[in-house]
């Protein structure tokens, strides 16, 4: 009891520094390890082994139970290679890099296949703190972790497996993909038929599910597989709404503890690479923040990405993952990873999480789109008196037959190609690109336009085009949460409180249904 | 991951508690009582499992984390209606049981302190059982219902210092004058441990806990970190966990975020006290119990019907009517888990034998499947006991008028989610006199709202039910997650509720339909009508 009640001082220490900095827990839970190691207490460990088995079989059937594949984006063509191509580039440099530095293979190859992949976690949390989730690029973004966690998963069984031989390999990822198999049918009918028929409480939901994981690990353990990809599979099997849903709250809990006891005990465990590997950790965080967001960069303009989301989500993916730590500690178990190699890849890790909310953010990508050299916008054209649309979105369609019935010139700004194609066929005015650049404002005529509507995803670029602007046109900008309107007001411009507008509709709708006579009645 | 023999083991236990909660659920059996035989199948039937030291470990965290939601529950506002009949109901039925079941036991045979062990566990009544019961029929807010949770913690407070008792009589001490300093030293470490909790309660704990509110993570692990601290302390001054973790629950309790705490610490308690419950079971000496059936059956019958009528006698006398007093009598029907906590310490210090504890167990098994069946059944249990004439011999009134409860919301508007949206809401049906009640995360979201408030994940059934949900008119969500908002509208499609639903991407409009959601907000749709209004000022638009 006494190594838990450590282990938790420590935990409880890290998520004080998480909200007073705004950096990840991962990386903090790792440094509270750390420092309790350096500390030399020998209090942990008691139970640190059997905590950390617990929490990575936990850790791991949450992160398979994140995979929704109702999450996964339509355009799965994209995220799927978003996810392969970065993981392969950045696998390879690793290994070339750590055999350079004269690693032996095996170390080299498990390094790599840890450090290929980003986190999840991380890039969900930053995300968030954006307020970007629901953004097409957000959910990119998720779509490309969850796969990446996929694919890593299966490479771990390749790995694993490879000392033994090719073959037994390639046996060792078939097998798997008969696990696989069992959970696609239990996620797509078991499932559902046992949540629709039985109306188990939450208590033997929760048991039934945990349950799952066990079996699921026990017949990997059977099978020759290592028990994270059961725990990861049986994970799988409950990724599918109403589950997952139903199943969050409880396993939000469990989560939390089980964060926390892994990765401070991590920490603890791993204890800190010897200083003369520092040119390693270097090379390798050089890898993951500057190469790996370079490849993504290209890629996704290469898949028809605009510039900003392009560096946006390369930036937001450029970290080592959580699942990589996992993969590491199976690597450190089969004799795989040495401890220090083991020391060396938490380090990379948590350095890499820790400078992602300071790199990915607005300042950052709004100073590499400045410096980096990407098309400018065609010269300024000869609009006047138009009414210019920044950001089409989901209510663009309605602006625009409005504005159009009353016999308005408009011209539409946005960044995503699929809307601006659309608008090019249907024969309205458009240009390619982000509302809130003072060339894209000046291409699109913004200072000799009647009236500018913002409905960009961002108060920020809201604020920019105010300031672009200053006060020579009218601008309305349509927000969602007071404080945005405040600060819009303030910069000079309209603002349009789309959540007011929702509510009174909501009471309008209210007033004419049968709802309200119901339960006047108390039916 | 060398070593999966731990893994293993918890996977059994894991595995077969789950079958067997499961296959309880149809015969309506409590979990507590499936997860006991699941243990005893894998245990003594079977062999399968034998408990290593980590799972001692994850018990002894269950239990930690039990009596620490117990503390939490502890809450002066929830037994202030009912306090006087909880503790006059409480002490009197564990004084009365005590001193029949001493007698009881002595004349089965079992000598003083064995008998005194066997009284003091037969008296406590289980709280996870009642409270889990009472909840699963919703009737955790009828008079019956608050008066046995009432009386529930009254007894938890008498059963700390039974702890208490036996911390002191467990230093090994044989002769009279050291068994009463090891006594005074434990009382001493209570009362040290008990300043210690309340000065940190009152001048230590707000300021921080408020701040840490704002994230339900680290609300949690800061409280999980407190529970153990204080686990740690309790265990520094020589006192059990038991008692660490209820003080540590008690210090949290006046917070305003306790509630939202609890619902939060509540899964994770769930699994780690199956893992106890179950490792009870594996535990269990069945022979010696077997070798005592005669004595197990009589212990049954006192605790299933001896305990219910000294609570019917004593409830009536403090003014209540028979049914409400029948209802709340059937409750404590059972016995507890602290029961089997304090035999355990009791053969753990060497005062009585390991066969007392299996008697223990089995009484508890056997008193808590039937009292769960009576608990469930007690309308009509009520109704066939009245009409044998038995409650008349207690002199009690015959008709009663049951006050009607009204703690409970009905025929309200459910607001989740206080961003720009929700507030709106709020405001503009609180203008129109509709009766809100507001649900949010985030306490400082919550603040200034004038309406009903409850701090919680709106996706928690816990939450949903205490916001209630089964009586609301109708259900809005403002929130911006989709993923929640599809919860909430799948568990409104289960109540039949009415649910309006924020949606932000008109992509996730298709499930939402299938979930039979009667009205969609789409504030960036809303908003063009809006827009139009400032168009036709600056007369882009014609009026």
């Amino acid at each position: 009891m006494i190594g838990v009640g450590v282990i938790m001082l420590a935990a409880a220490l890290a998520c004080a520094l998480s909200r007073l900095t705004r950096v990840p827990i991962i990386p903090l839970y790792l440094l509270a390890g750390w420092l309790l190691w350096l500390t030399g207490l020998e209090a942990p460990g008691d139970s640190a082994t059997e905590g950390l088995q617990l929490g990575l079989a936990v850790l791991v059937f949450l992160a398979g139970a994140e995979l929704n594949p109702q999450r996964i984006v339509t355009d799965r063509r994209r995220a799927a290679l978003l996810s392969l191509v970065p993981m392969l580039v950045t696998g390879g440099c690793v290994l070339l890099w750590l055999r350079l530095q004269g690693t032996a293979l095996q170390p080299a190859l498990y390094l790599a296949v840890a450090l290929a992949g980003s986190s999840t976690v991380v890039a969900i949390r930053q995300l968030r703190q954006l307020r970007q989730t629901r953004e097409p690029f957000g959910r990119l973004v998720i779509s490309v972790q969850l796969l990446q966690d996929f694919f890593l998963v299966g490479v771990l069984v390749f790995v694993a497996a490879l000392p033994q031989g090719w073959l037994e390999a390639l046996t060792a990822l078939g097998t798997s993909s008969l696990l696989l198999a069992a959970a696609l049918v239990l996620q797509t009918k078991a499932v559902p038929w046992l949540l629709a028929k039985t109306h188990l409480g939450d208590e033997t939901l929760l048991m039934l599910m945990l349950a799952l994981l066990f079996a699921f690990g026990t017949a990997a353990t059977a099978l020759g597989l290592p028990l994270v990809v059961g725990a990861f599979v049986a994970g799988l099997s409950i990724s599918r709404f109403p589950a997952n849903g139903l199943l969050r709250v409880q396993l939000a809990a469990l989560g939390d503890f089980f964060f926390a006891i892994f990765f401070v005990t991590l920490g603890y465990l791993a204890g800190l690479p010897a200083a003369d590997t520092l040119t390693k950790a270097l090379g390798l965080a050089f890898i993951i923040l500057v190469l790996r967001p370079l490849v993504l960069t290209v890629l996704a303009r290469g898949l028809g990405l605009s510039v900003r989301p392009a560096v946006e989500s390369s930036l937001l993916l450029g970290q080592a993952g959580e699942l990589g730590l996992v993969i590491g500690l199976v690597g450190l178990g089969n004799g795989s990873l040495s401890a220090p190699d083991f020391s060396l890849l938490a380090v990379v890790t948590a350095i890499t999480m820790m400078l992602t909310p300071f790199v990915a953010t607005d300042a950052t990508t709004s100073w590499l789109l400045h410096h980096l050299p990407h098309r400018r916008p065609p010269a300024p054209g000869s609009l006047h008196g138009h009414v210019l649309m920044l950001g089409y979105g989901a209510a663009g369609r309605w602006v625009l037959r409005s504005l159009q019935e009353h016999g308005c010139e408009v011209f539409v700004v946005d960044d995503d190609p699929g809307v601006i194609a659309h608008l090019e066929a249907n024969g309205v005015p458009c240009l390619r690109g982000d509302g809130s650049d003072p060339y894209v404002l000046a291409a699109a005529g913004a200072d000799a336009a009647r009236v500018v509507l913002c409905s960009m995803r961002r108060s920020a670029d809201a604020a920019k085009v105010l300031r672009v602007l200053g006060g020579q046109v009218p601008v309305i900008v349509r927000v969602f949460e007071t404080w945005e309107a405040e600060h819009v007001r303030r910069l000079g411009g309209v603002a349009v409180l789309n959540s007011s507008a929702a509510a009174r509709r909501f009471l309008e709708w209210f007033d004419a249904s049968n709802y309200r006579c119901a339960s006047r009645t108390g039916v | 991951m060398t070593d999966d023999f731990f893994l293993r083991s918890l996977g059994l236990i894991i595995m077969a508690g789950a079958v067997f909660s499961v296959a309880a659920g149809w015969i309506r059996m409590p979990t507590i009582v499936a997860y006991m035989i699941a243990g005893l199948v894998i245990g003594p039937l079977t062999g399968l499992v034998e408990i290593s030291h980590a799972l001692e470990l994850i018990s002894e965290i269950g239990i930690a984390l039990l009596l620490f939601i117990v503390g939490l529950e502890l809450s002066l506002d929830k037994v202030r209606d009912v306090g006087k009949v909880a503790v006059v109901a409480g002490i009197g039925q564990v004084v009365f049981t005590a001193v029949i079941g001493c007698a009881l036991c002595l004349v089965l045979g079992f000598s003083l302190i064995e008998s005194a062990f066997l009284a003091t566990a037969l008296t406590f009544s289980s709280t996870v059982v009642v409270v889990k019961l009472l909840d699963e029929k919703h009737e955790m807010d009828t008079l019956y219902g608050r008066i046995a949770v009432g009386i529930f913690l009254v007894q938890d407070l008498v059963a700390i210092v039974m702890l208490t008792f036996l911390a002191g009589l467990g230093t090994g001490a044989v002769d009279p004058q050291t068994a009463a300093l090891g006594m005074a030293k434990a009382f001493a470490g209570v009362a040290a441990l008990l300043v210690l909790v309340l000065v940190a309660a009152r001048w230590v704990l707000p300021a921080p806990f408020a701040w840490a509110a704002r994230t339900p993570e680290t609300n949690v692990i800061w409280s999980l970190t407190w529970c153990f601290l204080i686990v740690l302390a309790a265990e520094l001054f020589g006192l059990s966990l038991e008692i660490g973790a209820f003080l540590a629950g008690l210090s949290l309790a006046q917070l305003p975020y306790t509630n939202d705490l609890r619902r939060r610490v509540h899964p994770l308690m769930n699994f780690f006290i199956a893992v106890f419950f179950v490792s009870l079971g594996v535990n269990m000496e069945l022979s010696a119990a077997f070798d005592n059936a005669g004595t197990v059956a009589l212990l049954s019958l006192f605790v299933i019907i001896g305990n219910p009528f000294i609570f019917i006698w004593i409830i009536l006398r403090m003014g209540y009517g028979e049914r409400t007093s029948f209802f709340t009598a059937v409750t404590v029907a059972q016995i507890s888990e602290f029961s089997f906590i304090l035999v355990a310490m009791g053969v753990r210090a060497g005062l009585i034998a390991p066969s007392i504890l299996s008697i223990t167990a089995l009484v508890g098994l056997v008193t808590i499947t039937v009292s769960a069946y009576m608990i469930l059944y007690n309308d009509p249990l009520y109704r066939l006991v009245k009409s044998t004439g038995l409650l008349s011999l207690f002199g009690s009134p015959a008709v009663e008028a049951e006050p009607r409860d009204s703690h409970r919301p009905h025929g309200h508007f459910i607001v989740v989610g206080l961003n720009s949206l929700g507030r709106e809401l709020v405001r503009l049906l609180g203008s129109r006199g509709e009766r809100v009640l507001a649900v949010d995360t985030d306490p400082h979201k919550l603040t200034g709202v004038d309406c009903e408030i409850l701090l919680g994940d709106a996706g928690d059934p816990a939450v949903l039910a205490e916001a209630g949900l089964p009586g609301a008119r109708m259900l809005v969500s403002a929130l911006t997650i989709e993923e929640t908002n599809d919860l909430l509208a799948y568990r409104c499609r289960e109540a039949g509720i009415p649910c309006a639903v924020n949606v932000m991407d008109l992509s996730a409009t298709e499930n939402l339909l299938a979930m039979d959601v009667c009205f969609m907000l789409v504030p960036k749709v809303d908003g063009v009508s809006a827009q139009d209004v400032e168009l036709r000022k600056l007369g882009v638009l014609s009026p």
